[in-house]
């Protein structure tokens, strides 16, 4: 016969939790579930550190990778968003960034709308800079796509050509319905003339002081009769 | 008997002096099937895991069904205070409402995890006692006495308050909650072999401490 194992005695210490602790116990639990936010998973977690640690190192990428993007394109915003830094280094680089655009969006043979689009936005860009050669090329590229256009398929719109694409900030309108009758042959391109020596005609008088004509694609405004003048 | 059970009893085998002080609960049931007590609650905690993780009532609800009673038996036997004991585990629950988002693994670590909280709980509740030489059997915080358990040889708990911390937590896993080797092993952070020697040891320590005590 075996002798009973003292350690069995042990077993008294085993006790369940009755039905009031247990509903005392889940109600703590569920109180604190519903305390405590929703953590985040293990998995949603490393997709964050994944997505940040995506940013630290393929930012610098996605920028130098954005240089050639073009309007429409997936990594054109990143290009735009780097832009003004780049421009702290080289002012000129960005108008030559619209210029390329241009042509690249030329030789992807682009919608014309949008070619046009940007036909404004480079010389807009142009006009805040000073880089005439950057001016001849965009002229260049848009007298190809002109070229190319008329050679190929029919213009689809009445806009103007290139040279003279109308700004974001005017109208579009047909301003060669607007442009004065071009000046004599003989007449001078740069006069200097005094009142004095003005006949009292009803002549387009000249202002009356020293000028210089105006180019004709920008006065096309006849001058006024009502101008106050010197004659005395 | 599968290969589990086997490595058990292989490491149970020795000298006849150390099968004497092997038997684990007394009864030869209790000692074939070691391993089986334990693995099929373990198991049954898979499913809920990613319920825990989720914060589902559910999960927590089927959990706490599935271990609180071998918690608090644990608990129990560390503190010898029931209500102090029921309070560890309703914290243990608790901190694994924050832990659980975190948490990896399948049941079986869930039920580690729950075990090492309550282990820690525990200690750290007698060592704060001790700390304010307060009898072990009063818990500050509840400000109660434990009842006396009338089942157990006075001379026995003597003895178990003799024993180290870590011996007594073992010895109580093993003989109050049933745990495998493998299982203590992973809560106290000892490899296999070296649960068994502790728990020998301290098992031996215990006998001996009755027998004495009876023979004087």
């Amino acid at each position: 016969m075996s002798k009973r194992d003292p350690l069995d005695q042990l077993a008294a210490f085993r006790v369940h939790a009755d039905d009031d602790r247990r509903a005392r116990d889940l109600e703590a639990i569920g109180t604190e579930l519903r305390r405590t936010p929703p953590a985040q998973t293990v998995g949603r977690r490393r997709w964050t550190v994944a997505v940040v640690m995506a940013m630290i190192f393929a930012g610098p990428a996605a920028a130098v990778a954005s240089g050639d993007a073009l309007p429409g394109d997936l990594l054109y915003p990143i290009k735009r968003v780097v832009e003004p830094i780049v421009q702290l280094f080289d002012r000129d680089v960005v108008v030559e960034r619209r210029v390329e655009e241009v042509a690249g969006l030329v030789d992807r043979d682009s919608e014309e709308d949008v070619i046009l689009e940007r036909i404004d936005i480079a010389r807009d860009a142009l006009a805040e800079s000073n880089a005439p050669l950057l001016e001849e090329e965009l002229d260049r590229i848009v007298d190809r796509w002109l070229t190319d256009r008329s050679t190929g398929t029919p213009a689809v719109t009445d806009r103007p050509p290139a040279t003279t694409a109308p700004r974001r900030d005017a109208p579009p309108t047909d301003r060669r319905d607007q442009e004065p009758e071009p000046a004599p042959i003989d007449a001078p391109e740069s006069t200097t003339t005094t009142t004095t020596d003005r006949p009292a005609t009803s002549e387009p008088p000249p202002s009356d002081t020293t000028t210089t004509t105006a180019p004709r694609d920008t006065d096309d405004r006849p001058p006024s009769d009502d101008r106050p003048r010197d004659t005395p | 008997m599968n290969g589990r059970s086997c490595s058990g009893c292989s490491i149970g085998s020795g000298s006849s002096d150390e099968e004497a002080v092997t038997p684990t609960t007394g009864s030869d049931q209790d000692t074939t099937t070691e391993e089986e007590i334990v693995a099929p609650s373990a198991h049954a905690l898979d499913a809920w895991v990613d319920g825990i993780r989720r914060g589902s009532d559910d999960a927590y609800r089927a959990v706490y069904d599935h271990t609180a009673s071998d918690l608090l038996s644990f608990a129990n036997g560390m503190l010898r205070n029931r209500t102090a004991a029921e309070d560890v585990v309703q914290q243990a629950f608790l901190e694994l409402v924050a832990a659980a988002p975190s948490f990896r693994g399948k049941g079986e670590a869930l039920r580690v995890w729950l075990f090492k909280s309550v282990r820690f709980r525990c200690l750290d509740q007698l060592r704060r006692a001790s700390a304010r030489e307060i009898p072990t059997d009063r818990i500050p915080e509840q400000g109660v006495t434990v009842e006396p358990i009338l089942e157990v040889d006075p001379r026995l708990l003597a003895a178990l308050d003799k024993l180290s911390e870590r011996q007594r937590s073992m010895v109580l896993m093993r003989h109050v909650v049933g745990m495998s080797g493998a299982e203590i092993a992973s809560v106290v952070g000892l490899n296999r072999a070296a649960v068994y020697a502790v728990v020998r040891r301290a098992e031996r320590t215990l006998r001996e401490s009755v027998m004495e005590e009876g023979t004087s």
